[in-house]
């Protein structure tokens, strides 16, 4: 007997904003559910109220669906949850956060930005995202976020420090599912904590992984984490 | 420290000079030093940019004199890591046609006067033209890599 049909899955990447770091999940979900990377937009607003104004049109208008985010994109696919008229079935969010992840060092980081466009910055890169030797991949988001440029990246980094959507969250019914990294460097276990204490239906899956969660061993993570929660929306 | 200070990249130097010579019978630049170390410190600061990856399944860069640097946007470390599929776009009909070039090269040893588009970096999209793909071996005919010059380019 062939499976019911899954939720077709919308992606929101994180602050990279494009298809790039989505192709294993994609490879992983071929042929069980539909998949499709909204990009952020490189014009306009970077705020999160402002792409969730952009983007909202851009949710499907009917059908079942599932909203996948990671990182930047979480907040983000929280909002968007809560404005879609055809509301989604569930979200999930991998790696990401409710509030500003980083109260302290925030100044720094946004100051450090231009800098870490420079080819030094790609081991930078590595240790922080990635797992160790993924050389390739470390070229590959240098390379892209030296496409967007700095400027935008600074304004997704200033929505970043800004952030506080935990209302937002409270709000929503839907299940959610945070995919957490166990080697995540980025944003710390609090952050997923944080998360399940102030939605109504969010469960947490670890997964060995850095803070790129949809990135590494995609196969394992889609059959053991991914793929349960999809058919539990049915 | 200077690339070309190193010892292997010395040794590659000589190498790459050597086998260009052999296969197409001119020098791959005029004028260059029979001393290896200074032939290696020619060689990387010569205008034409040089590139030059080894025997690895996936081959990984090995040589990048300053000019392909520079055209790249990267530095020796960076580059020196690399898949080299990477100086062209992932997605696209570039890799099919860098393959056969490649292809081309490990047959004939030299393929000559070839373009193509490539891609820095930061995303600069530029074309290479007059450039010449070769196979680096040495005396006993070890393969050791293949390498290319490029004769001009422009960005697009």
């Amino acid at each position: 007997m062939s499976e019911p049909a899954l939720p077709r899955l919308i992606v929101l990447p994180g602050l990279d904003g494009g298809d790039l770091l989505f192709e294993n999940l994609r490879v992983a979900l071929a042929g069980r559910a539909g998949m499709e990377v909204v990009p952020l937009p490189v014009t306009g607003p970077q705020t999160y109220d402002g792409l969730a104004d952009g983007l909202a049109a851009s949710l499907p208008q009917s059908g079942d669906y599932v909203l996948l985010a990671h990182s930047f994109g979480g907040p983000l696919a929280i909002l968007l949850a809560g404005k879609a008229k055809h509301k989604p079935k569930g979200l999930i969010l991998g790696a990401t956060f409710v509030r500003n992840p980083w109260p302290l060092m925030g100044g720094i980081i946004k100051a450090a930005l231009p800098s870490f466009l420079h080819p030094k910055s790609l081991p930078v890169i590595e240790a922080t995202l990635l797992k160790s030797g993924d050389h390739e991949t470390a070229y590959r988001i240098y390379q892209h976020l030296s496409e967007i440029g700095v400027n935008v990246l600074s304004e997704r980094v200033k929505t970043v420090l800004s952030c506080d959507i935990r209302k937002a969250l409270q709000t929503l019914s839907i299940p959610v599912l945070y995919v957490q990294g166990r080697n995540d460097r980025l944003i710390t276990a609090a952050h997923g904590q944080l998360l399940q204490a102030t939605g109504r239906t969010v469960q947490i899956a670890k997964v060995d992984a850095p803070h790129l969660v949809f990135q590494y061993d995609m196969a394992l993570t889609m059959e053991t984490v991914l793929l349960p929660f999809l058919r539990s929306l049915i | 420290m200077k690339p070309y200070l190193l010892s292997e990249v010395e040794t590659y130097s000589y190498l790459l000079s050597k086998s260009f010579l052999q296969l197409t019978g001119r020098p791959i630049l005029p004028g260059l030093p029979r001393d290896s170390a200074a032939l290696a410190e020619a060689m990387f600061n010569a205008p034409c940019p040089i590139v030059s990856h080894g025997t690895e399944a996936d081959p990984i860069f090995r040589y990048a004199n300053q000019a392909a640097l520079d055209l790249w946007e990267m530095d020796w470390d960076t580059f020196t890591r690399l898949p080299s599929r990477l100086s062209a776009e992932i997605n696209s009909d570039t890799q099919a046609d860098r393959d056969s070039h490649l292809e081309e090269a490990l047959k004939h040893g030299v393929v000559e006067g070839l373009t193509g588009v490539r891609i820095s970096s930061k995303g600069r999209r530029f074309e290479i033209r007059d450039t010449t793909l070769w196979t680096v071996v040495d005396t006993a005919a070890i393969r050791h890599g293949q390498a290319a010059i490029i004769g001009n380019w422009q960005y697009l």
